[in-house]
């Protein structure tokens, strides 16, 4: 029976965490500020599985609403928070260090500076130059993360105050970059409410064309992160500890790197700088399930994706019909909960 | 077991003068030995350079033949394994759980998943560490010497066929000092696991292992059985310090003791409490 129950226990976490992410979805679509009933909802998914088996009872304009407005934004900032989410696990995770999220030690910078540069070319055709941008994002957020790690390794381990502190710098460092980049480009005034909602983080997709393009990056970057999860959990022993139980380190970082980089880059790319997710659904995973990443790598990108997925319907409806960037929702609950957490472990910086 | 041979080996950090310079040793089947030596003599380098973590500038290590830079790394875990003198643990996983982190290099199944011989290696190191009633635990709700033991046991779970310990009681009570190499003489004698440990307690050297090899500045200066290796001469050319040594009461194994300088002081009266 025991061992019965542990081999489900993943297959029962990840069906229950599914079901959540698709019950969020579902909410987020139907709330708006066209009222539009659960039911009809249903109804329109599915006909457009199985078109013989439902009677139409909507309007073509709600169902336009629904898939072309609203689902597309809501399966985007599903697919942001899983990314952000399974970051967070392996920044933390190679790291050793609980408080590592992308937007803190400077990835979601580097991506963004990568993003912003892929914006400002003079790329032509839209779709394309949506292809370059989340390319140039990767090597935003892999040159960032380089930099945050060697300046924030101190004989093997990375301290939380040096990471900390590297992140704040690289990060700021990135972010006025950035703006420079946009000061002196022409057409700043035109792009401005753009590039307001990249930095302060909100989901701008509208196009199923764009997750087209994202969506297998995404599956790509999660499959390898669960593949390679059990690593993580030598890692903990420290990079020595880990080349004792037989781990080439060197090339695995660069491995995991490469990964969250790519996770962080997608993410960047749908939805600008939104911090705090990749903080704060793996240490809510890690408190109920333990801090095995063979079981936090998928489950985080799950529990982000729902994650995101409500935040985002928060920020769009709660203060209606004002639309606030996600990115502001998010820092306003994870930044006390980030002062919460350092409180907590001041023992570990306090030297 | 293991055959372990190391000859005319030379290593020297790149800001740093010669660590190692012609160290040549032969380790047996089912050795026991102790790598004695002050700070900085070159013991923790050796045994990385074993473990073909560290690249030799001259001479040759072979594990069974076969030299460790031959090997990928995966595969020198499955023979080596190593309990370290320092370790950190970031996250709140249990005993269980990091004793499971040994079967890494032996991991077969997607994903990391657990085969029941991960299950059986595991069970058995928590048993023979005695750490079987603590294996749902926190490891961070354990103390220090019961954390050593899990190291311990992480390294059993690795099933190596030589085990590397660096300093594994340097930060131990008295208690937990023996315990620990109750366990260690244990694995050596029960299963015959060749096993190289470097040592500071000169004393615990001497009373658990049948060979001891002395370093002192990158060089072998001896080598030999408990009472050939720590004589009077060698800890004063050694360590620079004075001592002298007497046999064991029950085993007769030497025990060193320092000479004092000073004068005894008068032993304090008894106190009387009211």
């Amino acid at each position: 029976m025991k061992v019965v129950v542990r081999r489900y226990r993943l297959a029962l976490i990840l069906g229950l965490l599914l079901a959540f992410l698709v019950a969020s979805m579902l909410l987020a679509v139907a709330i708006g500020a066209v009222g539009i009933s659960p039911g009809a909802i249903l109804g329109m998914i599915a006909h457009k599985l199985a078109p013989a088996s439902f009677a139409i009872t909507w309007r073509p304009s709600e169902e336009a609403i629904i898939f072309d407005v609203r689902l597309v934004r809501v399966a985007g900032a599903a697919l942001v928070g899983g990314c952000l989410g399974v970051a967070g696990v392996l920044f933390q995770g190679l790291l050793r260090n609980p408080m590592a999220d992308p937007y803190i030690i400077g990835t979601s910078a580097g991506a963004a500076l990568g993003a912003t540069l892929a914006l400002l070319l003079p790329v032509g055709a839209s779709f394309l130059s949506f292809g370059v941008v989340p390319l140039a994002a990767f090597w935003g957020a892999v040159g960032a993360v380089l930099l945050v790690y060697n300046l924030a390794r101190v004989g093997g381990r990375t301290p939380v105050i040096s990471m900390l502190l590297a992140g704040f710098a690289v990060s700021s460092l990135l972010a006025a970059i950035m703006s420079l980049l946009l000061a002196v480009s022409g057409g700043l005034h035109l792009k401005l409410p753009a590039v307001f909602n990249f930095l302060l983080g909100g989901v701008s997709v509208s196009k199923w064309g764009q997750l087209a393009v994202i969506l297998p990056l995404a599956i790509m970057g999660i499959v390898l992160a669960s593949y390679f999860a059990f690593h993580l959990n030598a890692f903990s022993l420290g990079e020595e500890g880990a080349a004792y139980l037989g781990i080439n380190i060197e090339r695995e970082k660069l491995f995991i790197l490469a990964v969250g980089s790519l996770l962080t880059a997608v993410a960047v790319s749908l939805s600008g700088l939104v911090g705090f997710v990749g903080l704060v659904v793996p240490h809510a995973l890690r408190l109920v399930l333990g801090p095995d990443h063979r079981l936090l790598v998928p489950t985080a990108a799950l529990a982000g994706g729902a994650f995101l997925v409500l935040a985002d319907l928060l920020a769009r409806t709660v203060l209606s019909p004002t639309e606030l960037p996600v990115g502001v929702l998010t820092a306003l609950l994870g930044g006390p909960f980030f002062i919460y957490l350092l409180r907590r472990t001041r023992r570990e910086y306090a030297f | 077991m293991i055959r372990l041979r190391v000859q005319e080996l030379t290593f020297a950090y790149d800001d740093s003068q010669v660590v190692l310079q012609g160290i040549s040793l032969e380790v047996a089947p089912g050795e026991m030995v102790a790598l004695l030596g002050p700070n900085g003599s070159g013991k923790t380098t050796l045994l990385k350079i074993v473990l073909g973590l560290l690249r030799p500038h001259g001479g040759q290590v072979w594990l069974d033949g076969q030299p460790p830079d031959s090997l990928s790394r995966r595969r020198i875990a499955q023979q080596v394994a190593v309990v370290p003198q320092h370790f950190h643990m970031p996250f709140a996983f249990t005993v269980q759980e990091v004793v499971m982190l040994g079967r890494t290099p032996h991991v077969t199944q997607f994903m990391g998943g657990e085969s029941p011989a991960d299950r059986k290696a595991v069970r058995q190191a928590l048993e023979f560490t005695g750490l079987t009633p603590l294996a749902s635990r926190s490891f961070h709700a354990l103390s220090g010497g019961e954390r050593q033991k899990v190291m311990l046991a992480l390294a059993l779970a690795q099933e190596p066929r030589l085990l590397l310990l660096d300093e594994p009681v340097a930060h131990l009570d008295i208690r937990h000092q023996v315990e620990t190499m109750e366990l260690v003489n244990r694995l050596n004698q029960e299963q015959g696991l060749t096993m190289i440990a470097a040592m500071h307690d000169l004393n615990l050297a001497a009373q658990y292992c049948n060979r001891l090899v002395m370093l002192s500045h990158g060089r072998i200066v001896a080598d030999g059985s408990p009472s050939q290796v720590l004589t009077a001469e060698n800890i004063q050319g050694v360590y620079g310090a004075d001592v002298c040594i007497v046999p064991h009461p029950t085993h007769g194994t030497p025990v060193i003791l320092p000479k004092f300088e000073h004068k005894i002081s008068p032993q304090p009266k008894p106190r009387v409490r009211s």
